[in-house]
């Protein structure tokens, strides 16, 4: 049950990242994709108060993997949404590449989503109206960025969704929708890839070559990922996995096994039910 | 396809659209009829005035100038041989008219006789049967007149032009007898060619009216004539009170002066358009208004890959500006189509189909640029969805709570509103009562949300003893108060518009029914035409008594004398009517004559009431105290006085009782009015009643009755188009909202709701909605119909009768009954064929 699957030998078709098509702040020295910094985020006022996340710091390295983990109100989803400039926090800075997230305007945090951010969900990745392939390059077309074709290509045969552009999502299964959300998170290469939940509602086996494609392209293309899971096998594909606790930084495990996970998670969460 | 960029916000409309069209047909069909209806007003009202060019300038069209004399100084004669004298005309006629009173074996009236151009280069008649008419005894008629008044070739026609005595001058009748000799086509226009005409040659005009005097004269002029120079000429031979023009300058003067009452036509049809207009627009706004809320997480979805607030919004203003292009294309053409199947109909289309093409771009542009406008709020709201909507796994199905300033505005306008419409009834003025009504009731459909559900509540009293599906539609229809409110807000405008109409038509006519009948006691008299012969043929009685619908029949002796006290009226004649089989204004004692208002009117009168007079006749003389009554009016052909019977026969004698001088009779139905009305017309002009005059109040009810019907009809008839659109919107509300539900509506079935009991549901759900808009529109439109009614008559000093149509407005609810039924129909299909399994499928 312990087995992490290998590492999937370097493909002819994931290339490194180009310095051209890069963005600038990828080949800077500093290491650090995305860094939250003292993030607090309160919902409601008065006695109704919770407090989601209670000065959370936490530094996500470029080119890595990192799964966030803890129990359900432990605020996990909360900084997921700050990180991704969803969610505004009370306090504290997030900050992507050398951007400080905490101080945009709505239009300009939105750029940032289409141009430097990309999204996995749990369900309802796809706009039910565009085909795969527009569904795809939606990012680029809003932008008004055109498609590097080359690129295009090798993510689609990565993810084998070749033969499914033209399809509708009502026509593609659970496990083919996802890729295609993952293929339109990886397209316009950006600077970090967010993913809420990514395998909840797929089943164990369709689910892990999912994961494994999200750690090839952490592996071999060197993107930078952050994922919410509550699956200790999903956060074994991580290189690191970060446990919270009502809000606040409990633990990080690197290089875990999903043993490894369940302990951590055993040891350091109240047991609620 | 797949290929197909979404990078532009029209793309991803068009994808929208092409994924799910159905969800957009009642947008499309809300355009359509409103551009179509523009459309159609713009192709019927270009047909007609082109039409009405042709008929009119149809005298004139093989001519080449026209002059005419607006002075009426110059002889006509004269003028006709100073421009058939004027070198480089070739030829010159007069189009002279002689207005006259004519009797026909079947008709009677004005007939008007147009001089008849026998030249071969300017005649214009197209003659259809029979031959042209020569000398004084012969006319030829048009097709119209022919139909209308049952004349063919052979009859004759007795022209009366009536002389008068101004004082200074005694002008006696001149009459000539015309046999028709044949029917020509003048291609008259029903409104142009209103009139009934004749024509024939100089020889029966001068008979008739010798004298004419501004008559226009039509030029043909020499081949190869300069027009421009010939108008020169002309002008310089005429004179300064000669107008010289082309032919063409004539008809386009003479349409001019006939086309305000076009521009009235198309005014008031323009009207309804911004009603039907209006209507359109709300079904658009509620359209897109539940299809952005349907659509929440999509856009939500949007927003976090990176779509900026302007790209969503954007993108729902293009679907708009699709449906909009589609829609009013559609609308054009069947406009088009329509306009001219309706000119075609009213025989109005003798020029041809035409339209005002700026006008016609006008209805399309007007139509994109309503569906984009009433997209822009729904757009709005779709822009300012936030991005972290798309990650809540359940949508988000709060209703937005009616918002409070909304409410207090509301509250404001309608308080206000009839405010003012109250100061409008009381003041009275119509001026005031006007803002007052519209201002009312934008406050009212303003303020729906908040009194739609209790009212949908109230109503589903009813539809709660239909057990299960009755609870949950009454539950159904309340729980989206502005969506419901919305759907029934072009429902109420509608059947607002047409009940105001209605019961203000209705109170007008109650109210004016009333003002006649004081002025007409008598609802039909007849007597004789010549005063000479007065006597009635003595089965008169029993042959009115016998038109079906007349009551109260009563011969009344009468005698023909003078009263010294009115030396200069000339004869008079005197009435005998039993005073127990006459109205009760006319009933009176053998000592009192009742005479017109005006004659003892204190100012002019020259008598007084009280005043002892004396009645001479051939057989004697009698003394009878002065009364005033309303006896002005009943019918006959000089003065009429009216006493008793008694006082009458003890006259002229017991011969005399028994020759009738009048016959007045009831028609207590008004939906026997216009029958009966028509057929003492008949009986007035028919063979063996030739001479008699009908009088009386019925002709003039039957008149407005008919005017105010006729009128009520197109209204309607218009209004319709604005419900039409409206139900559109309530079959498309409740279809949209079955989608929203399908999980909902699978799970009733899984939980054991049977099929019927589901489409049940959404039956009651959808005449809910449509009564409840139908009642407030038919409660608001009886209130602004009779205020209306009361402020305009009261400002003219008529009585005011409140009446109810209860027929129509029972008409109008049933209606409303029916088309909710209709508009659940699709729904209901489409909810009924959800599997019950799907309520347990993750939809995400």
């Amino acid at each position: 049950m312990s087995t992490r699957p290998g590492t999937r030998p370097p493909s002819s078709v994931a290339p490194q990242p180009s310095p051209v098509s890069a963005p600038p702040d990828e080949t800077r020295a500093d290491a650090m994709a995305c860094r939250a910094v003292g993030l607090t985020r309160t919902y409601g006022t008065g006695s109704t108060a919770v407090r989601a996340l209670d000065g959370v710091s936490v530094d996500f390295p470029r080119g890595t993997f990192t799964a966030v983990m803890g129990p359900s109100g432990s605020g996990k989803s909360t900084l997921l949404h700050c990180l991704a400039g969803l969610d505004t926090p009370d306090a504290g800075r997030v900050l992507l590449g050398d951007t400080d997230l905490t101080g945009l305007s709505d239009r300009q945090l939105t750029e940032v989503r289409r141009d430097r951010i990309g999204f996995v969900f749990q369900s309802f990745n796809l706009l039910p109206t565009l085909t795969a392939e527009q569904n795809i390059l939606l990012p680029l077309d809003l932008a008004g960025r055109r498609r590097d074709d080359a690129e295009f290509d090798a993510i689609v045969a990565e993810l084998g969704l070749g033969d499914r552009l033209g399809h509708r999502p009502a026509e593609l299964s659970g496990g083919q929708q996802q890729r295609v959300a993952v293929a339109r998170a990886l397209i316009g290469r950006p600077a970090l890839i967010v993913a809420d939940e990514p395998t909840g509602a797929l089943d164990t086996r369709t689910g892990q070559t999912l994961l494994a494609f999200l750690r090839s392209a952490v592996r071999e293309s060197g993107r930078t990922v952050v994922m919410v899971t509550h699956d200790p096998v999903a956060a074994s594909f991580a290189d690191r996995v970060v446990l919270l606790t009502d809000g606040r930084v409990s633990g990080t495990l690197d290089d875990p096994t999903p043993d490894a996970v369940l302990d951590a998670l055993q040891l350091r969460a109240p047991v609620t039910r | 396809m797949s290929g197909r960029s979404t990078g532009t916000a029209t793309g991803r409309a068009l994808a929208q659209l092409r994924a799910t069209p159905s969800r957009f047909v009642a947008v499309t069909l809300a355009v359509l009829l409103g551009v179509g209806f523009v459309a159609t007003i713009v192709v019927f009202t270009g047909t007609f005035s082109a039409g009405l060019r042709a008929s009119v300038g149809a005298e004139y069209a093989r001519g080449d100038v026209v002059v005419s004399d607006d002075t009426g100084a110059a002889d006509d004669a004269e003028r006709l041989a100073t421009v058939t004298a004027t070198p480089g005309v070739a030829a010159a006629a007069l189009l002279d008219r002689v207005y006259a009173e004519f009797r026909a074996p079947a008709a009677q009236g004005f007939l008007r006789v147009n001089g008849f151009i026998e030249d071969d280069r300017l005649s214009w008649l197209d003659l259809q049967d029979g031959r042209a008419p020569v000398g004084p005894g012969e006319v030829l008629v048009d097709r119209v007149t022919a139909d209308r008044t049952s004349l063919t070739v052979g009859d004759v026609v007795a022209l009366t032009v009536p002389g008068h005595d101004d004082g200074t001058e005694v002008i006696e009748d001149r009459t000539a007898d015309a046999t028709v000799v044949g029917i020509a086509d003048s291609s008259a226009s029903a409104l142009a060619g209103a009139s009934l005409q004749a024509w024939g040659g100089p020889a029966l005009s001068d008979a008739l009216e010798p004298d004419r005097t501004g008559s226009r004269i039509v030029v043909a002029a020499v081949p190869g004539t300069d027009v421009g120079s010939l108008i020169a000429t002309l002008q310089q031979e005429l004179g300064p009170d000669a107008m010289v023009r082309t032919s063409a300058e004539e008809g386009d003067a003479a349409v001019a002066s006939m086309s305000s009452d076009a521009d009235a036509i198309t005014t008031v049809l323009l009207g309804f358009a911004a009603v039907a207009a209006v209507a359109a627009a709300i079904v658009i706004a509620n359209t897109f208004t539940i299809l952005v809320t349907q659509r929440a997480r999509a856009v939500a979805l949007l927003r976090c890959v990176g779509a900026t607030t302007t790209q969503v919004r954007r993108q729902v203003l293009a679907e708009a500006a699709v449906l909009g292009v589609i829609g009013s294309l559609a609308g054009v053409a069947v406009g088009i189509g329509l306009g001219a199947l309706a000119a075609r109909l009213f025989d109005l289309d003798a020029g041809g189909l035409a339209a005002d093409p700026v006008a016609l771009a006008a209805a399309f542009g007007g139509g994109v640029m309503l569906t984009i406008v009433a997209a822009a709020v729904p757009a709005g709201r779709a822009a300012r969805i936030a991005p972290l909507a798309a990650l809540r796994t359940v949508p988000d199905g709060a209703d937005q709570r009616p918002r409070r300033i909304r409410s207090v505005l509301a509250g404001l306008l309608t308080l206000g509103g009839a405010a003012l419409l109250g100061l409008g009834v009381a003041t009275p003025s119509l001026l005031v009562a006007l803002p007052g009504g519209m201002a009312a009731a934008i406050g009212l459909l303003l303020f729906t949300p908040w009194f739609l559900p209790p009212l949908l509540r109230l109503l589903g009293g009813v539809g709660r003893l239909v057990g299960t599906p009755g609870s949950l539609a009454v539950a159904n229809s309340t729980r989206h108060p502005r969506r419901a409110a919305a759907a029934a807000v072009g429902l109420m405008l509608g059947v607002g518009l047409i009940v105001t109409l209605q019961v203000g038509a209705e109170t007008a006519r109650a109210s004016m029914d009333r003002s006649l009948a004081d002025r007409y006691p008598v609802d039909a008299t007849l007597t004789a035409l010549d005063p000479a012969d007065p006597d009635l043929p003595a089965d008169l009685a029993a042959r009115v008594a016998a038109v079906p619908g007349v009551t109260d029949v009563v011969a009344l002796p009468g005698t023909v004398g003078a009263l010294a006290e009115l030396p200069d009226q000339g004869e008079v004649t005197v009435l005998g009517a039993d005073p127990a089989a006459v109205p009760s204004p006319l009933a009176t004692d053998d000592g009192t004559l009742l005479v017109p208002d005006w004659l003892v009117d204190p100012l002019y009168g020259q008598l007084s009431a009280g005043q002892t007079v004396t009645l001479q006749t051939p057989d004697g003389s009698r003394s009878f105290t002065v009364a005033a009554a309303p006896v002005d009016a009943l019918g006959a052909t000089s003065i009429t006085f009216v006493t008793t019977a008694a006082a009458v026969t003890a006259l002229t004698g017991a011969a005399g009782a028994d020759a009738a001088m009048a016959v007045w009779a009831s028609i207590p139905e008004l939906d026997d009015l216009d029958r009966a009305t028509a057929a003492l017309q008949e009986l007035s002009v028919g063979e063996a009643g030739a001479g008699l005059l009908l009088g009386g109040g019925a002709p003039e009810r039957a008149a407005l009755h008919e005017a105010l019907g006729q009128m009520l009809l197109l209204a309607t008839g218009l209004l319709a188009v604005a419900v039409i659109i409206a139900l559109v919107g309530i079959g498309n509300t409740l279809s949209l909202s079955v989608l929203e539900r399908t999980r909902e509506s699978a799970l009733l079935r899984a939980l054991g709701l049977r099929r019927g009991q589901l489409a049940l549901m959404l039956l009651i759900e959808a005449v809910l909605l449509a009564v409840a808009g139908t009642v407030v529109g038919v409660l608001a439109g009886v209130g602004f119909g009779w205020a209306g009614v009361a402020a305009s008559l009261g400002e003219t000093g008529g009585e005011l009768v409140l009446s109810m149509p209860w027929g129509q407005l029972a008409g109008v609810l049933g209606l409303a009954v029916l088309a909710g039924i209709l508009a659940a129909v699709l729904p209901a299909r489409r909810a009924t064929r959800t599997a019950p399994v799907t309520a347990l499928a993750d939809l995400g």
